[in-house]
């Protein structure tokens, strides 16, 4: 069942005078449950394709759709709203909040949702704490925790609203291989656990090795899309 | 919206030094707002409180006719059967006295110098109900009703220190009768007052009105009906009550003119409503300065957490609630500033009402002009100017943040999270 569909997605920006076609025709469909690695050179358009998915940036041309429904047609209000019920992402610096605790930065996507009560939102949040190896550390600030600890939160952070796609841009860039690998084992464990889409750019190979289906750009469009 | 709070309240927290920089500023214009406006109220007060008991009384009743000469100080243009008049005063006005006197211009001389000075004559039985002189003795005693078959002077301070004079010496008073040719008599110095205001000490000589009536040769001089009433604890109340019997005197003496104390202090509360205005802009500018500083505070917040701002918009977090949290983070330093500066204001403004400060040591000899200005210097307490004075701490610092905070509502998503 496809959650996903791109439509000859085509992005232009603007830079000075000069314009810079970051996506040109990019066509994909994304299966529930996928764990896809997007991969290219810098400046492939791998950044701009996740903004588009993740209703952070609008296409230029093309059409995008989340279960049949076509984003285009939703204002910034309600691509807002679609974002904070069915879109999570990881970020390659992990871009906690800092003046929040590891429980509060867990809680926080389910209390700007505003759909559970306190309790529930509590509950679920040690939960995942707990999916992602940092029990007892629920009380602690960002800067009292490791480079991959901080990673971990994240992707609980990500998980805890139970969304539709994860999207993570380099989510072990800024770590060691051997965190890498724990973090890819994480995701690809709740991945397999709760069929989570994963969608994540990278051009850590060890990471193309976990991806179950690898989509390589190259300037602004697809040219393999390999399942394994 | 608890959430936002806490992220405010924790990000003002973890930048303690700019907070506390921002928050002081806004903490002393608070202070010195409620400390200044104190002091105004007080100085006020002691103006006014002086001016009713040692010169203007609550409410002063003349002829239309002295009034218009007034600073000629006519002899013939008096208040007729003055005491009946005082007394039927105290019966109209409850809990009200009423004294006579009599104004007119004498010369002062002791057989080497002769100063020119507007006496005036009282009535020693009921003088001291309305005008609490006698409890200012610098030396001497003040007139008593015996006083009234002799010629007995009462002078003020300076006044007598310039004719060099003291209690027991003799000086002689020349002035114009109501019969158009001058007379002299000697009066004896029976006493010196020392008031809280400075132009009875320079220029004040006190006769009873009987030795007026020798002096002058009229029968039952009085120029003026002076009245008191009972004491209000606040200004404008005193004001307001003065108002409401001159109001009521008007009626029951339709020939009279009846001034309440707003009235005779009119110059002084036209430059009161001046000091005030000037007084309002100086706290304005103070706290704008503050509002500067907030405002800074929340940029340098802003542009250290663009990231930050891209992640909660990313998770949904519309605009509204990123202008509302960065509006929460200066809201607090406004509340922070504002509870201090109360705190601080109200810290100075109790030693200004329990303890006070010398005005004489202050000005000094400085020369006020008209201004009874004397004595100790107490503040008053103002629950509203506390009030406004937070409430307007708090507007300003609102208005301060909302600017930056409205800019950080505005920032891209994408650019934000590419930020570095």
């Amino acid at each position: 069942m496809s959650i996903l569909t791109l439509e000859k997605l085509r992005k232009v920006y603007l830079k000075g005078d000069n314009k810079v076609v970051a996506l040109d025709g990019v066509d994909l469909v994304i299966e529930k449950g996928e764990f896809l690695a997007v991969v290219g050179p810098s400046g492939s358009g791998k950044t701009t394709m996740l903004n588009i998915v993740g209703c952070l940036d609008s296409p230029t041309e093309g059409r995008v759709f989340y279960n049949g429904s076509e984003l285009r047609a939703m204002k910034e209000k309600e691509l807002s709203g679609y974002r904070k019920s069915h879109i999570s992402f990881i970020f390659q610096s992990f871009n906690l909040i800092p003046v929040l605790t590891v429980l509060e930065n867990v809680e926080l996507p389910l209390v700007i949702e505003r759909k559970l009560k306190p309790a529930e939102i509590r509950r679920k949040a040690v939960e995942m704490i707990a999916a992602v190896g940092l029990e007892g550390k629920e009380n602690r600030f960002p800067r009292e925790l490791s480079g991959g600890q901080e990673q971990r939160v994240a992707i609980a952070r990500a998980l805890v609203k139970d969304p539709f796609v994860v999207l993570a841009d380099e989510p072990t860039a800024n770590l060691d291989s051997r965190t890498a690998e724990e973090i890819v084992e994480i995701m690809k464990r709740i991945n397999a656990e709760r069929r989570t889409t994963f969608i994540f750019s990278t051009h850590d190979r060890l990471v193309m090795g976990h991806a179950r289906r690898i989509v390589t750009l190259r300037d602004g469009s697809i040219v393999s899309d390999e399942r394994r | 919206m608890g959430t936002l709070i806490r992220i405010a309240f924790r990000n003002v927290v973890r930048h303690k030094a700019r907070t506390i920089i921002s928050a002081l500023v806004m903490t002393f214009g608070i202070a010195v707002f409620i400390f200044f406006d104190s002091a105004l109220k007080g100085m006020d007060r002691i103006t006014i409180d002086t001016m009713i008991d040692f010169s203007s009384s609550s409410v002063k009743l003349r002829t239309p006719g002295y009034k218009a000469d007034e600073r000629a100080f006519p002899l013939d243009k008096g208040v007729p059967d003055a005491d009946a008049a005082a007394d039927r005063v105290e019966s109209t006005l409850r809990g009200s006295r009423a004294t006579a006197r009599g104004r007119f211009i004498g010369s002062l001389s002791n057989w080497t110098d002769e100063i020119p000075v507007a006496v005036t004559a009282v009535d020693p039985r009921r003088d001291g109900s309305v005008f609490p002189v006698g409890g200012h003795m610098a030396s001497g005693s003040w007139l008593s009703a015996s006083d009234g078959a002799a010629n007995a002077l009462v002078l003020g301070s300076e006044l007598a220190l310039e004719l060099g004079v003291k209690v027991g010496d003799l000086i002689v008073i020349s002035a114009q009768t109501a019969w158009e040719n001058r007379n002299a008599d000697e009066f004896s110095v029976v006493g010196i007052v020392n008031l809280p205001d400075p132009l009875i000490n320079r220029g004040g000589a006190f006769v009873s009105r009987q030795a007026a009536d020798r002096l002058l040769g009229s029968a039952g001089f009085a120029t003026e009906i002076d009245v008191a009433l009972p004491k209000a604890t606040a200004l404008e109340r005193t004001l307001a009550d003065a108002a409401d019997a001159a109001a009521s005197l008007g009626k029951t003496f339709p020939a009279l003119d009846a001034d309440p104390i707003g009235v005779l202090a009119e110059g002084y509360l036209a430059m009161r409503n001046m000091k005030s205005k000037f007084s309002s802009i100086m706290i304005f500018m103070v706290l704008l300065i503050a509002g500067v500083g907030i405002a800074n505070t929340i940029l340098m917040s802003m542009y250290s957490r663009i990231r930050e701002i891209g992640v909660l918009r990313a998770y949904g977090m519309t605009p509204r609630d990123i202008k509302r949290l960065f509006t929460f983070e200066g809201l607090i330093i406004g509340l922070f500033g504002g509870t201090c500066g109360v705190a601080l204001g109200c810290a100075l403004n109790w030693f200004m009402v329990e303890y006070g400060v010398s005005l004489d040591a202050l000005i000094g000899k400085m020369d006020l002009g008209e201004i009874p200005l004397g004595g100790t210097l107490h503040g008053e307490w103002s629950l509203s100017t506390i009030v406004f004075a937070f409430a307007f701490g708090i507007v300003v610092a609102w208005i301060s943040a909302s600017v930056p905070a409205r800019r950080a509502s505005k920032l891209e998503v994408t650019n934000a999270l590419r930020f570095v």
